[in-house]
């Protein structure tokens, strides 16, 4: 356990990548669209809350190169590295999330911030009760960052070549998919479905996903090197 | 007898159809100063590399601390491997690394630590990214000492050190090795510099062992004889020679050979100077003579 920890202390060390600049990124965003909003005088629906997902992508993608070699280097396991980087993950998800929610009841609170501006509360996204609002938005955030951790460890594990291969096949695989959607007519009910389905229903449907993209992440960093 | 720190059986790796490390095989006793030294490229990183699980051998036996070294924590928690290329992360302060140091290496002094910051002046709070190359290097030399690690490792650790701060590291090293004693390995190109803290010497070249001795053996092992042509070649028929420096009329050559009562005597009636041959001066002539021999038997 106390292995587990020392790996998260060493991921939060640098404030910067797990802390500032995130806020900073989501910050601007924000200040930007309250500025339209105070400008424009209508109610405005903004997607400048996906920043902070994509974000949790880019970290994801970053995390690797700028820890793994110092990690495995002063002498912490492949295993524990693995394990604390996920946990860490986890809770950034976590209190990112409860930030989110908190912003957005003050949003809701103020008349979107004095200006009608909804930029934490959007329709679809948001529509549940408060735990599937919370379910909703961590589980997109700890997936979008495990999509980005798997990145990085083919990279680590087979570099450019490797990533240029996996690429490669994600994009035949998609494609096959689309052809076989569109002659066996699978596209209605696929739109009725998505039609259908809230938003916290569908984040349930990337927990497989995202433990996929865990296992390929942890195998791959098992084996990998300097 | 106590068991070895590090066993090493028929080592190899080979990456496609380079073989960087082939079939090496050597151990290290504890709570000895070993050099592991050869040309660049020779092997010794990638030994290293493997000793410490950063990097997975080819085929081959390897025991750290009796125990395999992968994953292990057992093994890891006991090494600290201090290289010259260690990627720290961009928003590193100098503080950062000791404290986290402080945190995953048992045995670490922080007083000790303290006070060879104080020594080598480096500014706690200055990012690691925009430390000078000598400072980056001093950050590792603290972290390699003060964990006091039962294997301690410095793969050329001194990279942009000037002469006062790489003699200030060497002084620490002695001083607290007497004081806790640990296995500790050196790899290093200023084989004259270190060479008097050395106990045991490793040469590796062309990713086999050359040498595997102890250095004070190593140290007699070798002298070289100068003198007119004809009568150096007359002492050194017959004898191991490793090189040879003509000059005019004159010849220099290096015998790697125990000087004998005999020899000397020989030499002295021939009229012929014997001096001892410096470690460096030795490894340099050991290692380029094999690619000599090479250049000389390509057709």
């Amino acid at each position: 356990m106390n292995r587990i920890a020392n790996v998260i202390k060493l991921l939060n060390r640098d404030k910067h990548t797990w802390m500032t600049v995130p806020a900073g990124i989501l910050g601007s965003s924000f200040i930007v669209n309250v500025i339209i909003g105070f400008g424009s005088g209508i109610a405005i629906y903004t997607g400048g809350l996906s920043s902070i997902f994509i974000y949790m992508l880019v970290l994801g993608i970053i995390v690797l190169p700028q820890t793994f070699p110092f990690a495995i280097s002063f002498s912490i396991r492949r295993t524990d590295y693995f394990i604390g980087t996920v946990l860490n993950a986890i809770l950034s998800s976590a209190l990112v999330t409860l930030i989110l929610m908190i912003l957005a009841a003050i949003e809701d609170a103020t008349n979107g911030w004095g200006v009608q501006l909804h930029f934490f509360n959007l329709p679809f996204l948001t529509d549940g009760n408060l735990a599937q609002e919370f379910l909703t938005e961590f589980i997109l955030l700890l997936t979008m960052f495990l999509l980005g951790f798997a990145i990085g460890s083919v990279f680590r594990k087979f570099r450019a070549i490797g990533l240029f291969v996996t690429s490669l096949a994600a994009m035949i695989v998609t494609t096959l998919l689309v052809v076989l959607a569109t002659l066996n007519n699978w596209w209605e009910p696929i739109w009725n479905w998505l039609q259908e389905i809230t938003a916290f229903e569908l984040s349930l449907w990337l927990l497989p996903i995202a433990l996929c993209f865990a296992i390929l992440s942890f195998l791959l960093i098992r084996r990998s090197t300097v | 007898m106590t068991s070895s720190v590090v066993e090493v059986k028929n080592l190899t790796k080979s990456y496609g159809k380079v073989t960087a490390v082939n079939d090496v095989t050597f151990s290290l006793e504890p709570n000895k100063i070993y050099g592991l030294l050869g040309r660049n490229g020779a092997g010794k990183t990638t030994i290293m590399h493997m000793i410490t699980a950063q990097l997975f051998a080819t085929s081959g036996e390897l025991k750290v601390f009796g125990e395999e070294p992968y994953e292990n924590e057992r093994v890891l928690s006991q090494v600290c491997f201090i290289k010259e290329s260690l990627k720290y992360p961009d928003n590193y302060m100098v503080k950062d690394v000791l404290e986290l140091s402080a945190s995953l290496f048992p045995n670490w002094d922080k007083e000790y630590a303290d006070s060879l910051v104080l020594d080598f002046q480096l500014p706690l709070k200055r990012r690691m990214k925009k430390l000078s190359r000598g400072m980056h290097s001093s950050v590792g030399i603290i972290v390699g000492l003060a964990s006091r690690a039962p294997l301690t490792i410095f793969d050329e650790p001194y990279l942009g050190l000037d002469a006062v701060a790489r003699a200030m590291f060497y002084d620490r090293l002695i001083e607290d090795y007497s004081e806790y004693p640990r296995t500790i390995v050196l790899s290093t190109h200023l084989i004259d510099e270190v060479s008097r803290m050395l106990e045991h010497i490793i040469v590796i070249d062309g990713g086999k062992i050359l040498i595997n001795e102890d250095a004070e053996e190593l140290r007699g092992s070798a002298y070289s004889i100068a003198g007119t042509a004809s009568a150096v070649e007359s002492f050194i028929a017959g004898k191991k020679v490793i090189s040879r420096e003509p000059f005019g009329g004159l010849l220099t050559a290096g015998v790697f050979e125990r000087l004998t009562e005999t020899d000397r005597k020989r030499a002295e009636s021939l009229g012929l100077q014997t001096a001892a041959i410096s470690l460096q001066q030795l490894i340099v002539q050991l290692t380029n003579k094999k690619l000599e021999t090479k250049g000389g038997s390509r057709p």
